[in-house]
């Protein structure tokens, strides 16, 4: 006996198989890895598979527990495309990883605040400032202290996003340059009030792309098509509503709602790569460089590639 | 004696050199790309190159980790040796220490950061915590299995309490205790790699993290032999303590 | 130093149930005097050594010594333990220093005192040797030595050469009466060996098991050294003998 719900799956499928499945060579893959770390800047990882799944593609996010494992991974070939900082993936690029970028995913996202006797930069020095190693933050802190010649008076201390606060209550930090939503929550527990706009510098608000290695895109061009599509309608949806980015921050990171509806204000999801798009990239480069963080710069025409968009 | 001393080191150095072997030959083949895994050259040129800041490295991460498992030695020993020989004071603590001690450093470095503070302190205290737990647990091992008839020995002396514990509980338990410190120092090394990752800037695990960070594998895998081998000459040193202090269970144990 | 066990008996708990290991037993020892405990196993004869040495307290009755109730352990007896109970850590020297140091004497004199005693057993250019490079009768020397050390008016001996082969065991006894004789003091030694008891002791306590009573004490009155294929040594074995394997209901009371 045909159950109501049996025929209406096969009915489902009927529809939906032919308008899917042919779209796919047969060579490529079905299933595709996606590496991220849970973050606020990251929120369209955990949208990806329902998107990809209307594609006929498996996806399987995969969350590490820090921004280089989430790199060291896509760099072993463990997973095929990932949500990374702009910076870390030029890091890896450059060092011949054939990493490239196929879309923008996120701008903004964080913050320098402390203590309320400081109003400007300069007025750290000598005081300590805790950012989190490798991020984009402590790459245009580091650029900033350089431009206004403090870089030596200002003590960077090194710190994992999250374990920030404790010491910024305690006053054992004067400063934080963290990564959303840490810096809502401390502010607006009353333990640091804003210092310094982070985006004025040439990084500008570029934080998280969408990237892929070039083999998997050569050898899975359609597949590639859908992540890139799959990524774009998943921003477009927390464009419209970043409710269900917020939710997720106030479940994991058990924040208030109030904190975590706070912080999306400061994160800016986008999948534009239009205008300077490309330069801006280029310019992250250059500012690496610059702070020594790499030594020679990736080929750039093979490092974004932004024809899937 | 020589003859001894060099099949010694020709069989202790062998799986190193295969390791070494395999190393070179999967890096040579290119089997995994050198932002992941580095030549041994590559390493090489670290050590080479970078020594003073290595040496530096390597100095702080010493005195954190003699710093953290010297206080775990006054701490535990003593607390252990109370717990072995007072019956009430083992029931006390018994459960809190079968509790902690399954407890790895890494995942206490939020708490540590909230009651320590950044820096030295919480990272010291860390690799304190991660050495107390086998050094307390072989001092109470080394005190139970002191021979009962020692006691009575001891008793029918007149001996005082604390002559007991100096005289007679400590140095019996002493080889117990030093099996202890080994343990204590090997997971006073495991930790350290997260203790340093408490906003220090330097020592071994300070740079292997920002080595990560910054996709520098040659230089991570020269902390990672250099923790290795400060490790061994660590165990070494507390093998050669013991054979001094406790030369009287010579031919007694197998050591 | 006059020794009296007066109305002794010791009670176990063993996994519930109570055992009666020592049955009402008194015994005095003058000073001067040498008095083997004998028995099989199980007679109560350690349990009875224990309790005198202050070791173990009695379930009833009580341990007087010169006339005054024993509490904890007494200060002018000393103990040498089966299987000798030397500090394995601790050289020849240190170890016959222990109950000296327990008495809170000061080391130069201490140590005078104790190479002094390792010429006395024989023990001389030992000193720096540990309990395990040893022989088994050394050993025992070693125990005997530091049981000497602080001039003991009681001394307490626990089978110490049960361990021994049968040659160091004669030696052994025989140095034993050596220093008993330069020493003086009483001794209570306990022995399962009939020939032991009575090569050693001026009487001999004889001791029956469950419950661990007295059967009967033996008086040897034979000049020393004794020689054990005597006639008289030959009887006084037989006696004990008898007693040992005589049903107690046969038994004179005590």
């Amino acid at each position: 006996m045909t159950t109501r719900r049996q025929v209406l799956i096969a009915g489902m499928s009927a529809v939906a198989a032919p308008a899917v499945i042919p779209r796919l060579a047969r060579a490529e893959v079905s299933s595709v890895k996606i590496g991220s770390v849970f973050s606020g800047t990251t929120m369209q990882a955990p949208l990806l598979p329902k998107y990809l799944a209307e594609a006929g593609i498996k996806a399987e996010l995969i969350d590490f527990a820090n921004i280089t494992q989430r790199m060291q991974a896509l760099a072993a070939g463990e997973t095929q495309v990932g949500y990374a900082s702009v910076n870390g993936a030029i890091l890896l690029a450059s060092k011949g990883l054939d990493l490239v970028t196929l879309c923008n995913g996120c701008e903004g996202g964080w913050y320098l605040i402390g203590k309320p006797a400081f109003k400007s930069l300069s007025d750290l020095k000598g005081k300590k400032i805790a950012v989190q190693p490798g991020s984009i933050a402590q790459l245009g802190l580091e650029w900033k202290l350089r431009d206004l010649g403090i870089q030596k008076e200002v003590e960077l201390v090194f710190l994992n996003n999250n374990d920030m606060p404790a010491p910024m209550r305690s006053g054992e930090i004067d400063a934080l340059h963290g990564v959303e939503p840490i810096p809502t929550l401390v502010r607006m527990n009353g333990w640091a009030t804003d210092i310094w706009n982070p985006y004025e510098t040439p990084l500008g608000k570029r934080n998280v792309v969408l990237i892929a290695s070039r083999s998997f895109i050569a050898k899975n061009p359609e597949t590639t098509r859908q992540i890139v599509k799959a990524h774009v309608r998943a921003t477009q949806e927390l464009q419209r509503d970043n409710s269900s980015a917020a939710a997720a921050m106030v479940k994991i990171l058990n924040l208030s709602p109030a904190i975590a509806a706070e912080a999306m204000k400061n994160i800016f999801y986008t999948s534009d790569v239009g205008g300077d798009f490309g330069k801006s990239i280029v310019a992250v480069g250059d500012i690496m460089q610059l702070m020594g963080q790499i030594t020679s710069k990736p080929d750039w025409s093979k490092f974004v590639d932004t024809s899937f968009v | 004696m020589a003859h001894r001393h060099l099949r010694r080191i020709v069989l202790g150095l062998s799986p190193l050199a295969l390791l070494l072997l395999v190393w070179h030959v999967a890096t040579v083949a290119g089997a995994y790309s050198s932002v992941l895994l580095p030549a041994p050259a590559a390493v090489w040129l670290i050590f080479v190159d970078s020594w003073p800041d290595l040496l530096r490295h390597t100095g702080t991460s010493l005195v954190r980790v003699l710093l953290g498992v010297g206080l775990a030695f006054v701490t535990a020993v003593p607390l252990g040796l109370l717990i072995g020989r007072f019956r009430p004071v083992e029931e006390t603590f018994d459960w809190t220490i079968q509790i902690f001690r399954c407890l790895p450093g890494i995942a206490l470095i939020p708490l540590a950061i909230l009651f320590f503070g950044i820096g030295d302190r919480p990272a010291v205290i860390l690799i304190w915590f991660s050495a107390f737990w086998p050094l307390i647990i072989t001092t109470i091992f080394g005190v139970k299995n002191v021979e009962r008839t020692l006691f009575k020995v001891s008793r029918a002396a007149l001996a005082s309490n604390l002559m007991v514990f100096t005289d007679v509980i400590f140095p019996s338990a002493l080889p117990s205790i030093l099996t202890g410190l080994r343990l204590a120092t090997g997971a006073g090394w495991l930790t350290l790699v997260s203790a340093e990752m408490i906003a220090v800037k330097s020592g071994l695990g300070y740079m292997i993290m920002y080595a990560q960070v910054m996709f520098r594998a040659d230089q991570v895998v020269a902390g990672i032999i250099l923790i290795g081998a400060v490790g061994l000459f660590f165990d070494q040193s507390i093998q050669l303590l013991r054979a001094r202090l406790c030369r009287w269970q010579d031919g007694l144990v197998i050591q | 130093m006059h020794l009296s066990v007066s109305d002794v008996s010791k009670t176990y708990d063993q996994r519930g149930s109570h055992v009666l290991a020592l049955d009402h037993v008194s015994l005095d020892v003058a000073f001067g005097e040498f008095v083997c405990l004998l028995g099989d196993s199980g007679c109560g004869k350690s349990t009875l050594l224990q309790i005198i040495a202050g070791l173990e307290p009695a379930s009833q009755g009580g341990i007087l010594i010169d006339g005054r109730e024993l509490v904890g352990c007494h200060p002018d007896t000393t103990v040498v333990f089966q299987e000798h109970g030397l500090f394995p850590w601790m050289t020849v020297l240190r170890n016959i220093e222990f109950n000296l140091k327990a008495r809170g004497m000061a080391a130069a004199k201490r140590h005078e005192i104790a190479a002094r005693l390792v010429e006395t057993v024989g023990l001389a250019g030992f000193e720096k040797k540990y309990p395990h490079e040893l022989s088994g009768g050394m050993r025992q020397r070693v125990g005997i030595a530091r049981a000497l050390a602080t001039s003991p008016k009681l001394l307490l001996m626990d089978e110490p050469f049960g361990a021994l082969d049968a040659q160091t065991r004669s030696a052994m006894q025989a140095e034993l009466l050596r220093l008993w004789a330069a020493h003086r003091s009483a001794v209570v030694f306990v022995t399962h060996s009939i020939e032991e008891a009575v090569f050693l002791a001026d009487r001999i306590v004889v001791m029956t098991p469950r419950p661990g009573r007295i059967g009967r004490i033996i008086d040897v009155d034979l000049p020393r050294p004794r020689d054990p294929t005597s006639e008289a040594f030959v009887h006084h074995v037989k006696i004990a003998l008898e007693t040992l394997h005589t049903p107690r209901a046969l038994l004179a009371p005590s």
